[in-house]
């Protein structure tokens, strides 16, 4: 397999003919899901599900697979600049909906680590799929400078069972019997400690600041989608207070304001150069583009924030799981 | 016995498309200036601008609508009739 370049560097299944007859699970392995930027190789499903062999998905996990491959072809994921770019952007990949528990999705403890098969397998098939049928491998046409972990795999669930809150696919327009995956163009996890806080509003003050270096220290306001991942200990103080994800989001995005003049420094925005010096600047457009996930472990006070793609016009797809 | 895989490659070979000859000279030659939209590429091309015309070139500049696509097909063949260069700029 490794003298084939059918790997992401670590080893492989070999998708055998038996092992992705198997893994399609009656499937068309000849329909198309249409070309993979950047090289353009088609996404039948034979391939897809060779993808999820080679990343070593149990054939229970493929329509999860699947859904998240039709979801990063959508044109308006810009799949294209994110797989060529100098920037270290993953596709994050969130499962909502009861297809967690009955294919054994972790939300809980370590949710964004290692030690389940379901999370750490649909993430490396989906950029299996990016790297070998899309040909976008380090050196080659992925011109990331540094990436980052999670362009291995990263896919994650929301604990929708110890949040308070609409979960994304609600939010998105699903109901929330239905199993949907979402794709995020997301930089990798920066870990927010917060043990000390006693009302929602200092929290939410400290998690919304972390993300303030997000990018790039003084670039101001980011359009993209900055993902945060809340903690149940963290959740369970927003619930106390009975926060809304629509209240928390919007009091981040009010908290995290600077004066332009303090941004004029390095790398910065058009919007910083064009503000009076004394003007508040956001970290954000608007507060659609904070996202919250609700998962982790019960214990301890960690959240996590994850820096957007920046720049592609990369939206935020979902697709139900079928 | 060799096992039969399903390859996760298109195993398609396209062939490889020849570059366009190039002129001995720009003079009395039509450029077209691509600007993809990364920062500061409307600089290189202004200075390109500059030199082409001085050289005896005609010039136009067409834009693509983000940098981070592939540029529509419309713009392509735009720039392929309207031009016998192309100057792209590329990055800041």
């Amino acid at each position: 397999m490794f003298e084939r370049g059918w790997t992401d560097g670590l080893p492989v299944i070999p998708p055998t003919a038996e092992r992705v007859e198997a893994m399609l699970g009656g499937r068309d392995g000849g329909e198309s899901l249409g070309p993979v930027p950047p090289a353009m190789g088609e996404a039948t499903l034979a391939r897809v599900a060779a993808c999820a062999v080679l990343a070593g998905c149990r054939p229970a996990y493929f329509p999860v697979v699947a859904a998240a491959a039709r979801a990063v072809l959508d044109p308006a994921f810009n799949l294209h600049g994110q797989a060529v770019t100098t920037q270290p952007a993953g596709q994050l990949v969130v499962v909502n909906g009861p297809v967690r528990e009955a294919i054994g999705l972790n939300s809980g403890m370590g949710a964004l680590g290692p030690g389940f098969r379901a999370n750490l397998t649909i993430g490396r098939a989906v950029r299996l799929l990016v790297s070998l049928t899309g040909g976008a491998m380090p050196g080659a046409m992925d011109r990331a400078t540094l990436g980052h972990m999670g362009k291995l795999g990263f896919c994650i669930a929301e604990d929708e069972e110890v949040s308070p809150w609409e979960p994304l696919h609600v939010e998105r327009g699903f109901e929330p019997g239905q199993s949907v995956v979402t794709v995020i163009g997301s930089d990798a996890p920066l870990s927010i400690s917060d043990h000390r806080s006693r009302t929602p509003e200092d929290l939410a003050y400290i998690l919304a600041w972390a993300a303030a270096s997000s990018w790039s220290t003084n670039w101001w306001p980011l359009a993209d989608p900055s993902v945060f991942v809340i903690c149940p200990e963290h959740v369970e103080m927003f619930r106390g207070a009975g926060w809304t994800k629509q209240r928390l989001r919007q009091f981040m995005f009010d908290v995290v304001r600077k004066p332009a003049g303090q941004l004029r420094r390095g790398e910065t925005t058009p919007v910083v150069h064009a503000a009076a010096p004394d003007a508040l600047v956001p970290k954000w457009t608007s507060p659609e583009a904070i996202v919250l996930l609700a998962a982790g472990g019960e214990a301890g006070r960690y959240s996590a924030v994850l820096g957007p793609c920046t720049g592609m016009g990369s939206q935020i797809v979902s697709r139900e799981v079928t | 016995m060799a096992a039969d895989y399903v390859s996760p490659f298109d195993e398609r070979v396209r062939a490889a498309e020849p570059l366009a000859p190039r002129p001995a000279s720009v003079l009395g030659q039509h450029a077209v200036l691509l600007d993809i939209r990364k920062n500061r590429g409307a600089e290189f091309l202004d200075r390109m601008e500059t030199l082409l015309r001085a050289a005896g070139a005609g010039t136009a500049r067409v834009t693509k609508e983000i940098f981070s696509k592939p540029a529509a097909l419309g713009l392509i063949d735009e720039i392929a009739s309207g031009g016998g260069l192309v100057v792209e700029a590329l990055a800041d």
